[in-house]
């Protein structure tokens, strides 16, 4: 009888794990499929240039500036300094760059809370130097450029499994999805339905695809600045009070927000307009 | 017995009628302050709007500016701008209400 039991509850813990990963899953292959719906022309693994994918002109100019010494080598170069001056190497979660990149965001368990690359910065670096660290652009973005660049080329893999992660994942989708601000606007109604329209000047960039190059640099900021930088920025157009960066409402939408781009290759090419 | 339930009644009208009035209500000489009453409106719209996170960028400017003009005597425009703030705070807490079960249209 205890063995039935077990049985019973081990099926139901595996299918319950399988169904958070199916509903991941089954998001991501939407989410994929809308953009080759919309871009059938664009290869699912250009979408780590993001906008570059679908404009030849700006795609012209990008790779003008990467031929070129990028604007942020040297804050990357200086974050690697950084990395080694505030001895972060020394932190468990960060001793393999790389691997800490493929790593996060990640959901941990124990914490009840998803956990960000730059969250993981600021914390080491406050263990070993006592000081705290912003979380949006300087030290923590130039740092995290370089964890990044050390991963090039592997692919985002977020992994969705837990009950707590499925539940963070859920709503970093709805925040995603839901029209805020005086423009009722989503992040979705840019990114997603309206990627590669123009909005005045500019050409909507692909949400698939966002986060395999952050930190980014962008011109506009003249400097490198973290994905909730970017929703701080997005969140003001659509006139909507930005959350705060590193906010566990900012760090469910990057669980869900990264979950979409699994897959793609993770890029030192940072350059945005 | 006739006595306690009219005095009982009278007291129940006038408490029921202080609550509806609110802090707004001068009781010295029986008028209101309608802007008072439109601020109070804004600013606990919009503590509801922060606190589920749904805040729009610029109430909290529109509020601070209506104290300003209301201080400076510009009675009118403050309360126009304490009546658009709550507005905008009505309107955000109707987005609020499908915010957490988003999904795509695909």
């Amino acid at each position: 009888m205890k063995k039935l039991i077990t049985a019973v509850v081990s099926i139901g813990l595996m299918a319950g794990a399988t169904s958070a990963i199916a509903d991941m899953e089954a998001d991501r292959k939407a989410f994929v499929g809308h953009f080759k719906s919309i871009q059938p022309s664009v290869e699912f693994a250009d979408y780590t240039n993001g906008v570059y994918a679908y404009d030849e002109g700006s795609r012209g100019q990008f790779e003008e500036i990467l031929d070129g010494i990028p604007p942020y080598e040297e804050a990357v170069e200086k974050g690697a300094a950084e990395f080694e001056k505030f001895g972060l190497a020394k932190c468990a979660a960060l001793a393999d760059p790389a691997a800490a990149r493929v790593k996060h965001p990640y959901y941990d368990d124990a914490a009840g809370t998803v956990v960000t690359l730059e969250g993981t910065i600021r914390k080491c670096y406050n263990e070993q130097t006592g000081k705290k660290m912003g979380p949006m652009k300087g030290k923590v973005a130039r740092i995290s450029a370089w964890i990044s660049d050390q991963a090039a080329g592997e692919k985002v893999n977020v992994k969705v499994e837990s009950d707590g992660a499925k539940a963070a994942y859920a709503r970093g989708k709805a925040t995603f999805y839901a029209k805020r601000g005086q423009f009722n606007m989503s992040c979705a109604d840019c990114h997603v339905y309206n990627a590669g329209k123009k909005a005045r000047a500019d050409i909507l960039s692909p949400a698939l695809g966002h986060t395999t190059h952050v930190p980014m640099y962008r011109a506009k900021w003249g400097s490198l600045g973290t994905l909730h930088r970017r929703y701080g920025g997005c969140y003001k157009n659509m006139r909507a009070k930005p959350l705060m960066a590193q906010s566990p409402e900012y760090r469910d939408m990057e669980f869900f927000h990264q979950a979409m781009s699994n897959g793609l290759e993770i890029t030192d090419a940072r350059y945005r307009k | 017995m006739k006595k306690l339930l009219l005095t009982t009644l009278t007291v129940f009208a006038f408490s029921a009628q202080a609550d509806y009035l609110g802090s707004s209500h001068n009781w010295n000489d029986g008028s209101s302050d309608p802007f008072k009453a439109a601020l109070a409106a804004a600013e606990s719209g919009y503590a509801a709007n922060l606190k589920a996170h749904m805040a729009w960028r610029d109430t909290g400017k529109m509020i601070k500016e209506a104290k300003k003009l209301q201080a400076s005597g510009n009675t009118a425009s403050a309360l126009a701008l304490a009546n658009k703030a709550h507005t905008q705070t009505v309107n955000a807490a109707e987005q609020t209400v499908g915010a957490s079960s988003a999904g795509p249209r695909f």
